[in-house]
């Protein structure tokens, strides 16, 4: 009861209410700007977060994290351009209703099923988070969290990585950043050639600042090209009558189940959960053809599964102190900076902030509905403004967030390196999450085996390592091994991320010859409302009016 | 942007070139880099032997460098025997997109020089670089970016400027 009250008060600070509001403007701008994840934000914003109380900080990420879930449907219904990755699958069916002159009903039932998608979410991480964290600390002994360490990060590789080959290397190259500095054990320094700023390791959030947010800058800046395709004005009805409300019950039962438990997966996060969400409504829809012209049940699918993995994430973030994704990476980084270590005797030591997690993420995700449902019609302008505005302003943030976080120049320099080489790693395949989290538990796992080792001659071999550390071993090889068997049976040319072969080959035909009927209709005039039976003699009116076709 | 970059739809495919050179070349940086990590995991000085089956300052490093020179030599051998994996899902490089990088990172290079100055000594007062050194940096970026207009060179970098300067260096206090 007395953490109850505890997370409740610490709420009640008005000054938590401002830094919501700061984190849902940014959170929604982040997300609104296709080229800025929110990993990127939070990244951004633990810089400027660190001088706060924890839960003022918390307010400000958390907020970020479930806005940014909301912002990102926008380019993706108006543009066919996901904000970010969450909300690749809700290109699949948003864009379509969008071009049929109903984007203002796709971006307001995506708004609502999203909003229940995290609520739901947030029922689990209450339930859930207590005892995962209970169980993890009565039988998580040295071996265990080793193994469990081990585990996390296979598992981001083998989710994030097109290479397994490639992945462990990232894996491997975090691992090896986690070694520089002086080790805890017995003092000695390693890699630190004498440089002063090296002895206490690399700032981390220098580096994820670099790794998610200077690189991702520098590659926009060199692949980038004018769009000729603009955003959708017409937006139309905005409002879902009861017989489309009624349709989106299926698939929300169904994605949200897919959601909550793919969240629960470390490493696995909305662009997975959305991909099979979506797919797993269309095999149990009563109008699986409607997928991908435009269905309801499509965009409510992919929407659902997406949000519903926010809770899952953050359980397995706070109880284990594995992150469930990459903004939670960046998270862990800024809560063990506030003096909180996430991990299974977190809730025992503050129970407290179970509560207040809870009630920041349960405001920040109404606030955020009813922001997405008041302002759409500005966040359309937002698609318009010019690259050069935000890649000026997120470099010179970067650089003063990073100065921020110790009032010295060399992070800034730490920043740009890790900038530099994240950009490098992002053009040969080689995924950023699996080097966060080998720098972020590298430390976490050297400590732990080092222990297991010292016990390991003194008892039982199968005294010291239980069946959970076997089991999280075995499961961490299969982690890696099987998508790289997958992948080898695949043809070469179609060798792909986890999250690039979810859907399989006749689904994605199907998706492009869709959208490819789409994208020759004109966009939407004003007050006109096409059904998506219209886009199967798409080809025809393409030929018939191909004046309307070139505007 | 200025109007010498491509113009693409959006459903143009804009995917990079599979490159085994490219592959072979980074097996090789990775080998490079493990191995000397290895080599230098190998002259840690270690201020105490560690006890009898217990590990030392070395064995973690030595066991990840090891783990990576064999990741390293197996990318290398795949990159050498195998045709180069396709890069579809990476952007290709566009005309005058290494040039707006490296800029990039002169010019922020330049500024954190600059920025160490602090301040410096003028006609009897003491100037503040950060405010000065950051509106014009902004600037810079904006014209390397292709911005022409009075709004992104001028207001937007001082506009930034000012609210930098009120919020850290004012209500947070960082000293910038």
């Amino acid at each position: 009861m007395n953490a109850l009250i505890d997370g409740i008060g610490s709420l009640l600070d008005v000054s938590v209410l401002l830094y919501m509001l700061v984190g849902l403007l940014l959170g929604f701008l982040v997300g609104a700007f296709p080229g800025i994840t929110a990993t990127m934000a939070v990244a951004l914003a633990a810089g400027f977060t660190m001088t706060l109380e924890p839960v003022q900080g918390l307010a400000v990420l958390l907020t970020i994290y479930v806005a940014a879930n909301f912002g990102d449907r926008v380019p993706s219904i108006l543009v066919n351009t996901p904000g970010t990755p969450a909300s690749i699958a809700t290109t699949l069916d948003g864009y379509p209703m969008a071009k049929q002159g109903r984007a203002g009903l796709a971006l307001t039932i995506s708004a609502i099923v999203s909003a229940i998608g995290i609520l739901a979410s947030l029922v689990l991480f209450a339930v859930a988070a207590v005892p995962v964290a209970t169980f993890a600390r009565n039988f998580f002994k040295s071996p265990e969290l080793f193994a469990l360490v081990v585990f996390g990060i296979a598992i981001m590789i083998g989710i994030s990585s097109k290479s397994m080959l490639k992945g462990i290397l990232a894996g491997l190259f975090g691992l090896m950043l986690g070694t520089v500095g002086t080790y805890s054990a017995t003092a000695d320094r390693r890699y630190t050639f004498g440089i002063l700023e090296l002895f206490e390791g690399f700032n981390f959030i220098a580096v994820i600042i670099g790794l998610f947010g200077i690189a991702e800058l520098f590659d926009q800046l060199l692949t980038y090209h004018r769009s000729k395709v603009r955003p959708i004005s017409s937006l139309g009805r905005w409002w879902p009558n009861r017989a489309e409300l009624r349709q989106t019950r299926r698939a929300l039962a169904v994605s949200g189940g897919v959601g909550l438990g793919v969240g629960l997966i470390p490493a696995a996060g909305g662009d997975i959960a959305g991909l099979i969400g979506w797919e797993r409504a269309r095999k149990v829809s009563k109008q699986p053809e409607q997928f991908g012209k435009g269905s309801i049940e499509g965009i409510t699918a992919s929407d659902t599964a997406s949000s519903a993995t926010l809770g899952g994430s953050l359980t397995t973030t706070m109880a284990l102190g594995i992150p469930g994704d990459s903004v939670m990476a960046v998270m862990i980084g800024s809560m063990i900076i506030w003096g909180i270590t996430p991990g299974p005797s977190l809730f025992a030591d503050r129970p407290d902030l179970v509560v207040s997690i809870t009630g920041i993420m349960l405001i920040a995700t109404l606030l955020s509905l009813g922001l997405s449902l008041v302002r759409m019609r500005g966040m359309v302008k937002l698609l318009d403004v010019p690259q050069p505005y935000l890649w000026s302003g997120i470099l010179v943030f970067c650089i003063i967030g990073t100065f921020a976080t110790s009032n010295s120049l060399s992070t800034v320099v730490t920043m740009l390196v890790f900038g530099v080489i994240g950009v490098l790693l992002k053009r040969m395949s080689v995924p950023a999450g699996p080097v966060v989290l080998g720098l972020l538990l590298g430390p976490l796992a050297e400590e732990n085996l080092a222990r297991t080792l010292a016990i390991l001659p003194t008892r039982p071999f199968f005294e010291v390592v239980s069946p959970i550390a076997i089991v999280l071993l075995v499961l961490a090889v299969l982690s890696i091994a099987v998508p790289a068997v997958r992948n080898a049976r695949r043809p070469r040319g179609k060798r792909g991320s986890f999250a690039e072969s979810i859907l399989d080959d006749d689904t994605v035909a199907d998706i492009e010859a869709k959208h490819t009927a789409i994208d020759a209709l004109p966009d939407p005039m004003t007050g006109v409302v096409r059904t998506p039976d219209e886009l199967d003699v798409a080809p025809t009116a393409r030929r018939t009016r191909p004046e309307e076709t070139d505007k | 942007m200025s109007t010498s970059e491509p113009l693409v739809g959006g459903d143009e495919h804009t995917g990079a070139a599979a490159s085994r050179p490219l592959e072979i070349t980074f097996a090789v940086v990775a080998l490079v880099f493990t191995a000397t990590y290895l080599y230098l995991g190998t002259q840690i000085t270690l201020r105490q032997e560690a006890v009898p089956g217990q590990i030392d300052a070395r064995f973690w490093p030595l066991l990840l460098g090891t783990c990576g020179v064999g990741v390293s030599i197996a990318l290398l051998v795949f990159a050498i025997l195998r045709p180069a994996p396709s890069r579809d899902d990476i952007e290709r490089i566009q005309p005058g997109g290494v040039v707006r990088v490296v800029a990039t990172c002169v010019l922020t290079a330049v500024y954190v020089a600059l920025w160490a100055m602090s301040s410096v000594v003028a006609f009897g007062y003491r100037i503040e670089l950060f405010p000065i050194i950051t509106a014009l940096f902004m600037a810079a970026l904006m014209l390397v970016f292709g911005q022409r207009r009075w709004l992104g060179l001028v207001i937007y970098p001082i506009a930034v400027t000012a609210f930098i300067y009120v919020l850290f260096g004012m209500l947070l206090r960082v000293p910038l």
